[in-house]
C-alpha cells in the first residue's frame, strides 16, 4: 500500500476496545459456563447419574440457543455479548441454526443439506482432525486403554 | 476521457424502500415502504418485488407506459444482476445490465447519456436495487449469525430506486460524466470497504477536474457514494496531502445522509447502490429543482471484489463513475 494512504488509514480506523471486550466475553462465557454447571447439579439432584446430567445439560443449552436463534434473539445477543456466546456449545448450535434458517430458500438438499454446516463445517473438521492427531500421539504414548 | 452529455435529464423517480429507512432522514420521499420481506417468502424475492415496483412507479409518475421505454439500464449486488434481470420478466422492455458495485446507479446514468447523445427522442429507464439481508448472506454471514462486526463496516441499505432518463426538459440535468478507473488501494479488508474506494474517489475527482477543465470552486457539493464516516476522512486527507485540495466545506457522503442517528448496526453508515441513488433522487434533486444548489458533483463509489476473490486473497477493487448535475434555469 502507498505510504501516504496507509498514514491516512492508519489515522483514521478506529481502534476496537479489545480490553473492554476481552472482559464482556470473558463475563458473557463465564455465565454460559455457570449455567451449564447449574443445569448439571439440577440434574443430578433429581437422580441422574453425574455423565447424563453433563449429557441431558449439553442438550438443554443446544435447545436453548437454538430456539433463541430461531426466533431471532441470539444474533442480537450475540452482537451484545460477542464471542462468549459463540465460543461454548451455544455458538456451534447457533451457527448451524443460523445457516439452516438461511439456507432453507434454497430448498431441502442444495439449500439446507449443503449450507447448514456452512460455518460449522470448520469447526467440525478442525475438532475431528485434531483427535485423530492427538489419538496418534496417544497411541504413540503407549497409552492405549 | 470526457464524457459530455447534449440531452440527459432526469425525470420522476421512484423510491421503495423498507421500515427501516422509513425511520429515517429521507422518509417524506419514499414512495412505498415494506417489511424486509416484502410479503414474499425470501428475502432476495422481496428485493425483486421491490425492484419490479419501482420501475412500475417511474411509469406512472412520468405518465409512460412500458411500450414507450426504449430500455432500462441497471444492475444490483445480487449474483449475475438477478435480481434486477427477475424484475424485469415480464415486462419487454430492452435491457441493459451493468455492474460496478454500489456504483452501477452512475454507471447506468451515463450509458443512458450516451444513448440519449445519439437520439435525444429515447426515454430510458435507471434502476438498481439492494437488500440487506440479501447482501449479508452474499458476502458475509448468514443473516441470523449475528457476529460481531467491525466499526468500519456498513449498512446496506433495502430498497429499489428508478428514474426516467430522457432528452426533453426537466428540472436536473447531467452535464458530463468521468468513468472510473480501477484502482487497487492493497487492502482486502471486507468489513473495511470504504478505504478500498476512497482512493479511486480522489482519482476520479481529480481527473474529473482536469477533464473538464473545472475547479473546486465550480460546484456547490460535492458528494461521494458510501464511503462512510472513517473512509470519507481518508479521501479528504488523501486529496489535501496529495493534490493540495480542500473540499471540506462542500463535501458530503451519502453514507451518513439516510439512517437517523444511532441505529445500533449502522456502524460506519449505509452503503448498497441505492446510498446514493435515493440521496440523488430525493433531496439532492429536490434541491437541484429549488436551485438551492447550482451545480453537484456525484461521486458514487463501489468495491469490487466477490467471496471467492476476497477468499482467495486478491484483494478489494475500488471503483468511482462521477456524474456532474446543474440546476436547469
Amino acid at each position: 500500500m502507498d505510504k501516504t494512504l496507509k498514514k491516512i488509514i492508519d489515522k483514521h480506523t478506529p481502534k476496537e476496545n479489545k480490553l473492554k471486550n476481552y472482559m464482556i466475553s470473558f463475563t458473557s462465557g463465564g455465565l454460559v459456563g455457570a449455567l451449564g454447571e447449574i443445569l448439571t447439579e439440577l440434574y443430578e439432584c433429581v437422580g441422574f447419574k453425574n455423565s447424563d446430567s453433563i449429557t441431558l445439560m449439553i442438550i438443554t443449552v443446544i435447545f436453548i440457543s437454538v430456539m433463541l436463534t430461531g426466533f431471532g434473539v441470539f444474533d442480537n445477543l450475540v452482537r451484545r455479548f460477542r464471542s462468549g456466546l459463540l465460543i461454548p456449545i451455544t455458538g456451534f448450535a447457533h451457527s448451524v441454526e443460523a445457516s439452516f434458517i438461511d439456507y432453507k430458500s434454497e430448498g431441502w438438499i442444495k439449500g439446507v443439506g449443503a449450507g447448514a454446516f456452512h460455518l460449522a463445517g470448520s469447526v467440525l473438521i478442525t475438532g475431528i482432525t485434531v483427535s485423530i492427531l492427538l489419538a496418534i500421539i496417544r497411541i504413540m504414548l503407549g497409552g492405549i486403554i | 476521457m470526457k464524457i459530455e452529455f447534449d440531452n440527459l435529464y432526469i425525470g420522476s423517480s421512484s423510491i421503495i424502500a423498507s421500515t427501516e429507512e422509513k425511520k429515517g432522514k429521507l422518509s417524506n420521499y419514499i414512495d412505498k415502504v415494506y417489511d424486509s420481506f416484502a410479503g414474499e417468502d425470501t428475502y432476495f424475492k422481496a428485493q425483486v418485488k421491490m425492484a419490479r415496483e419501482s420501475i412500475k412507479n417511474v411509469l406512472k409518475k412520468n405518465n409512460l407506459k412500458k411500450e414507450e421505454i426504449d430500455a432500462v439500464l441497471g444492475g444490483d449486488l445480487t449474483e449475475c444482476l438477478a435480481a434486477t434481470s427477475l424484475s424485469l420478466k415480464t415486462s419487454k422492455i430492452p435491457f441493459i445490465g451493468l455492474y460496478s458495485a454500489c456504483a452501477s446507479f452512475n454507471l447506468a446514468i451515463i450509458i443512458g447519456g450516451l444513448l440519449l447523445n445519439n437520439n435525444k427522442k429515447l426515454k430510458l429507464i435507471v434502476t438498481t436495487s439492494s437488500h440487506n439481508k440479501v447482501s449479508e448472506k452474499e458476502f458475509r454471514n448468514p443473516t441470523e449469525y449475528g457476529a460481531p462486526k467491525k466499526l468500519t463496516s456498513s449498512y446496506t441499505v433495502t430498497g429499489a430506486v428508478s428514474t426516467l432518463l430522457k432528452g426533453t426538459k426537466t428540472p436536473v440535468r447531467v452535464v458530463c460524466a468521468t468513468i472510473g478507473r480501477i484502482i487497487d488501494a492493497k487492502t482486502d479488508d471486507n468489513g473495511n470497504m470504504g478505504n478500498a474506494m476512497a482512493p479511486a474517489a480522489v482519482d476520479t475527482l481529480i481527473r474529473h477536474l482536469k477533464d473538464t477543465k473545472k475547479d473546486i470552486k465550480d460546484y456547490d457539493l460535492i458528494l461521494t457514494g458510501d464511503l462512510g464516516s472513517y473512509a470519507s476522512k481518508v479521501f479528504l486527507d488523501l486529496l489535501k496531502e496529495k493534490y493540495n485540495i480542500n473540499i471540506k466545506n462542500k463535501y458530503k457522503d451519502c453514507a451518513s445522509m439516510i439512517y437517523e442517528g444511532e441505529k445500533e448496526d449502522l456502524y460506519a453508515g449505509s452503503s448498497g447502490p441505492t446510498t446514493s441513488s435515493m440521496v440523488l433522487l430525493s433531496t439532492i434533486y429536490d434541491l437541484l429543482k429549488t436551485k438551492k444548489l447550482n451545480r453537484v458533483l456525484l461521486l458514487a463509489t463501489g468495491a469490487l471484489f466477490s467471496k471467492i476473490s476476497v477468499d482467495q486473497k486478491e484483494g478489494i477493487l475500488g471503483i468511482c463513475h462521477a456524474i456532474e448535475l446543474e440546476s436547469v434555469k
